[in-house]
């Protein structure tokens, strides 16, 4: 131990490390007498949570050492506080989760260092560069909420909407689909990022597909068919697509592919349960969707593409856009192009606008609006205060998207294919004050080796700060035998032109009915 | 040897019995494990549709959260077994021989000691459940004998004064672990003990309310899922049926024995000597028929319901299946010689023309087989989820990789991770140079009971080459694979063949389904135009569908198609000229006619053809 702790201290990698005392350490790490062989380079390890900055909540960044031996040791260390030592015959490392999080909590700020070494099968031990880790200062929102699916299929059997507890490996189900019959269900939204409220959409082969909204004390059913949603930030009202989308398969790369034929975006008025299409972003010229309202409700952002037929899919592609909204008036402005695929050449889907109002993150794919199926797809910037955006380096080369800000607007987490071009799973990247995008990291999990063999997909990763309290069986209730249903009214009657418009158009009708 | 009695206490078994197991009823037993074995044949069932299992601790979690979620889980594992199907038989022997055991001294401790001869009735019926094919007869077995036996060591281990506590925690718990149907079987059999022995008979209807309360609140519970009442076995009447009687047969027997004996109480496990409403055996049934006599008649009744009981149908779907998955084609094609058109579908049709392709007779017998109903080479998802796995394989080989992909995980999702799946999307990844996907999957099948080893093999194989897992078809299915991509919304299969054939000329398979695929759908001027390409692919002569098609054309257009030195066997030659002459007597214009015309010409294209256009006229 002593030879070990002087070698450690010679060659300049860590000055003294605390509480280096033996009791507590495992007899394969107190026992060793071997040589320690220095390596120049650091190890190998899956999930690579090598030069990351990670939030001081999260849970253990649990983790296997890719190099061959027959013993690992690991130290993980900062600045302040004990380190924790672990050893093992194998190469997986399970932290205790106490000790890492008082070592996180103890060191907002600090670097984290992980000492790897390995004993050859010859004997002898080998030593691996630091791993140098940053413990940023501010916290992610403590749950995540996201579907798991399988990756490729038509017909559904198992799929559900879970709550991940990421200051712990706690997962729970919000509502998996054999609650109600095995329907599909997806497009959890939250309000402002509140467990409390949310909505979702339910499709079902026999009955309507309708939306499941869930407030502060009630859970109802919407019986209108929505797509993709956006919460107002004031609560009153969500933002949503009427989509009329197909599957198609290609025959090379990613098999499957996602069409919206037509498309037009609506607005549900909570609190007077009705529905309208302003002719802002329901344009019969324009397909709208991707509907992502402004932390300040003044703004919706959303992209749109001319429409074309299914034969020319390659040549979709679809503009980020923006309208103006007055809420007190409850009066558009005229869309403006921000973000032109005549000027990208690529196809802009998701965007979503950060709480503190500074960055818009979106996708830019190939073509089409469904970019997880695009192995192009990559996540941009959009400065909101210059309107000039950037690829971010936190893209790969597979799909990534379905990302979600925090409420700190410090973390972003998005899906993203880069492990294998298959399964997506969730990536947490820290954003500093200039939107510099740090190397993201994926979910860390109890069990090192959960990823190797986990066949579901992970979709829409949402960041929510609590865990969704509504009952599993309530929200079941909501959907088969519900105490409350909502039957949206056209509200195409009520407004006049010059109202609805604000702008003035010509006298138009401002409203188109529902269900066109 | 002296045989066992029905007043024979369980504890005190005699020399010539071991629990209560006579040389006859181990007889009995090791027939149970022929027919099991050579008969049922479990590595069939765990082919198609045995439960899946992965060894690892996520995998149980699930069961967890259901009433009878551990029973299935037991169940699922068990089932593992069957992959050899000595070795499932033997599972599945041993339970049945423990349910024998269990539910012989359930029946020896209370008033239905003088009905014990019933426990005889529980291997037949397990048999009949078994040979059904649904995959449930080792969770309906388990859940039976977990109650039964719960029963049976609670009335010979608990003393009096536990009985009551221990009947509390003892319902819930089989109701939790078992479901619905093994609780009550318990409340039951403890309420009816309780009676009996004590006398007291309300303090039996107490040990109903623990499960009642359990019902109550699991379906308060559960009451948007349908999980609690865990009927695996509903989905068939022949098993609904079965499964009834079996957990009907201890109540019955029960029921019959204590209106027989009315007042029968036990006092423990040692019968009365002095009891005179319960006398020991005499040797002779009721009505005076020798014992051995109506045992024999139980015997011959049993063994003729289960041999009655196989449902074929099933066992010959399972056996395409898994022929097919073993790739011994001659005993698929064996055993759709033999299945009636009712009996086949879509995956069974998939196998079959697999099979005829593999032994090179697809253009010589296809319509030999005429239980065929579908007639349909390639119908993708139209086919049915059902369908997808051995699709799946199909696509594969020919060379569409991404809708086999498609299809596969569409099975993956319907069946769950079966072995062959798993392969087969590990395949594909690596087609599809995503080697870190197909790892996954190895992953996933190196937790699937023996099928560890070729699992590690492949993963250390792909550690060496990313490109490539050896033992696999994927240097033969690279060069076949599509280069251009074909955005569809519905799968063609005329179209994809082509384009296969375009990618490469030499994909005999796309050739031969392709021309098949016309076949079927009466277009002989494309047959006739493709047989040029017969030279590319090394046909000696026209195979007979081929040239069954060309004397159609001919004799339609009315025009003779050079055949670049190849010539039609005279004996087609022949059939076609006697079905000629059969035609223009207009046989074909009635039922007799039709019937006389499939006896002679039924493994013909011809017959097909206007059999179709007939169909498609009166459609």
């Amino acid at each position: 131990m002593l030879r070990f702790t002087l070698a450690t201290v010679l060659l300049g990698g860590f000055a003294l490390a605390p509480n280096r005392s033996p009791a507590g350490i495992p007899p394969l790490l107190a026992g060793s007498e071997d040589a320690l062989t220095i390596l120049p380079h650091a190890p190998r390890v899956f999930p690579d949570y090598a030069g990351i900055t990670l939030p001081p909540n999260i849970a253990p960044l649990n983790f296997r050492v890719e190099e061959p031996g027959a013993r690992y040791r690991l130290e993980i260390r900062s600045t302040h506080g004990p380190s924790i030592k672990l050893a093992d015959r194998g190469s997986s490392f399970e932290i205790p989760p106490k000790a890492w999080g008082a070592l996180l909590r103890n060191n907002l700020g600090q670097p984290l260092y992980y000492d790897i070494s390995v004993e050859c099968a010859q004997g002898g031990w080998r030593r691996f560069e630091t791993i140098t880790n940053h413990i940023a200062r501010e916290p992610i929102d403590d749950h995540l909420v996201y579907r798991l699916l399988k990756p490729l299929y038509n017909a559904y059997v198992h799929l559900g909407i879970y709550q991940r507890n990421l200051e712990n490996f706690e997962q729970r189900p919000v509502l998996e689909n054999q609650k109600f019959g095995g329907d599909c269900l997806n497009c959890h939204t939250f309000l402002n990022r509140d467990p409390g409220t949310f909505a979702f959409n339910i499709r079902t082969s026999n009955r309507l597909n309708p939306l499941v909204l869930v407030g502060s004390n009630h859970v109802a059913r919407v019986d209108k068919t929505m797509g993709y949603l956006s919460w107002h930030p004031s609560g009153r009202l969500l933002a949503f697509s009427a989509n009329k989308i197909s599957f198609f398969s290609h025959t090379q790369g990613e098999t499957r592919d996602v069409f919206d034929a037509k498309s037009d975006l609506g607005i549900y008025r909570v609190e007077s349960n009705t529905v309208i299409f302003p002719p802002a972003v329901a344009d019969p010229d324009w397909n709208e969707t991707w509907p992502a309202w402004s932390p300040d409700g003044r703004d919706l952002y959303y992209c749109r593409a001319a429409p074309l037929p299914i034969e020319k899919y390659r040549q979709v592609r679809y503009d980020l856009m923006r309208v103006r909204y007055d809420l007190d008036r409850d009066a558009w402005g005229q869309p403006e192009v921000m973000v032109a695929s005549q000027a990208t050449g690529r196809s802009a889907c998701q965007p979503k606008v950060s709480p503190d109002g500074r960055w818009l993150v979106f996708c830019l794919c190939q073509w089409g609006g469904f970019p997880v199926y695009q192995a192009s797809s990559d996540l941009y910037a959009l400065d909101l205060a210059t309107r000039t955006y950037r690829r971010l380096e936190i893209s790969s080369d597979q799909a990534d998207s379905w990302h979600s800000w925090s409420s700190n607007s410090r973390w972003l987490v998005f899906s993203s294919k880069r492990l294998d071009g298959l399964f997506a799973r969730p990536f947490f990247s820290y954003v500093d004050e200039r939107g510099e995008f740090a190397k993201p990291f994926l979910l860390p999990q109890a069990d090192p080796e959960f990823y190797d063999s986990y066949l579901n997909t992970f979709n829409l990763p949402e960041l929510i700060a609590g865990p969704v309290v509504v009952k599993e069986n309530d929200l079941a209730q909501a959907i088969l035998k519900p105490l409350k249903v909502l039957s949206p009214k056209d509200d195409s009657q009520q407004s006049s032109p010059a109202q609805a418009t604000g702008q003035g158009d010509e006298g138009q009708s401002n409203y188109r009915r529902i269900g066109r | 040897m002296r045989r066992p009695t029905n007043s024979k206490p369980v504890s005190g078994a005699s020399s010539s019995s071991w629990f209560g197991i006579s040389p006859a009823v181990g007889g009995l037993l090791f027939l149970f494990f022929l027919y099991a074995w050579l008969r049922i044949e479990p590595a069939i069932e765990y082919q198609h549709s045995g439960p899946v299992f992965l060894l690892r601790r996520a995998f149980l979690l699930p069961f967890l959260q259901y009433p009878g979620g551990l029973l299935d889980y037991a169940a699922a594992l068990l089932s593992q077994f069957n992959y050899y199907s000595w070795l499932g038989a033997l599972t599945y022997t041993l339970l049945a021989g423990l349910l024998f055991i269990a539910a012989r001294a359930v029946l020896l401790q209370g008033p239905g000691r003088g009905a014990s001869g019933v426990a005889l009735a529980f291997p037949f019926l397990l048999l009949v459940v078994r040979e059904q094919y649904d995959g449930s007869a080792v969770a309906v077995t388990l859940g039976l004998l977990l109650a039964t036996a719960s029963a049976g060591l609670y009335g010979a281990l608990i003393p009096k004064p536990w009985r009551g506590l221990v009947g509390w925690v003892l319902l819930p718990a089989v109701f939790y672990s078992a479901g619905i149907w093994p609780g009550c079987l318990l409340a039951f059999l403890l309420a009816t003990l309780e009676a009996s022995r004590s006398g007291l008979k309300f303090v039996g209807l107490l040990l109903v309310i623990p499960i009642m309360a359990v019902v109550l609140w699991c379906l308060w519970f559960y009451e948007a899922s349908s999980s609690p009442l865990h009927l695996p076995w509903i989905k068939d009447p022949v098993v609904w049926g079965t499964v009834c009687a079996l957990y009907l047969l201890l109540p019955l027997a029960w029921l019959i024995s204590l209106l027989q004996h009315p007042d029968a109480t036990l006092p423990g496990l040692a019968p009365r000597p002095t009891d005179q409403k319960n006398p020991r055996p005499t040797g002779r049934a009721g009505l005076g028929i020798p014992r051995w006599v109506s045992q024999a008649a139980v015997l011959v009744v049993g063994w003729g319901v289960v041999w009655a009981g196989l449902a074929l149908p099933r066992k010959r779907a399972a056996e395409l299946d898994y022929y097919s998955s073993c790739r011994e084609y001659e005993r698929v094609l064996a055993t759709a010689a033999v299945m009636a058109r009712n009996e086949m579908n879509v995956a069974s049709e998939t196998r079959l023309h697999s099979a005829l392709y593999h032994t090179g007779r697809l253009a010589e017998e296809l319509f030999s087989y005429r239980s065929q109903r579908t007639w349909d080479l390639l119908p993708g998802l139209g086919g049915g989820l059902d369908s997808c796995r051995a699709q799946s394989r199909t696509f594969f080989e020919l060379g569409l990789v991404s809708e086999a992909e498609h299809l596969a995980h569409e099975a993956l999702e319907n069946e769950g991770e079966r072995p062959e799946l798993l392969q087969l999307l590990a395949e594909v990844n690596t087609l599809k140079q995503r080697p870190q996907a197909a790892r996954v999957f190895l992953h996933v099948l190196r937790q699937v009971p023996f099928h560890g080893g070729v699992a590690r093999t492949c993963l250390r194989d792909l550690d060496a080459n990313p490109q490539t897992i050896s033992g696999c078809e994927l240097d033969a299915v690279r060069p076949l694979m599509l280069t251009n991509d074909l955005a569809h919304q519905t799968f063609a299969a005329e179209g994809f063949l082509v384009q296969l054939l375009r990618r490469n000329p030499t994909n005999r398979m796309a050739f031969e389904y392709l021309m098949a695929q016309h076949l079927v759908n009466l277009e002989v001027n494309q047959v006739v135009d493709r047989l040029w390409q017969l030279d590319q692919f090394g046909f000696a002569g026209i195979p007979r569908h081929y040239a069954e098609a060309l004397l159609l054309y001919e004799q339609s257009r009315g025009t003779h198609v050079e055949l670049r030195g190849r010539k039609i066997r005279a004996e087609t030659l022949e059939r076609f000229r006697r079905f000629t002459e059969a035609m223009n007597q207009r046989q074909f214009t009635t039922e007799s006619g039709r019937q006389a015309l499939a006896r002679e010409f039924g493994d013909t294209y011809w017959y097909y053809y206007f059999a179709r256009r007939s169909e498609t006229r009166q459609s």
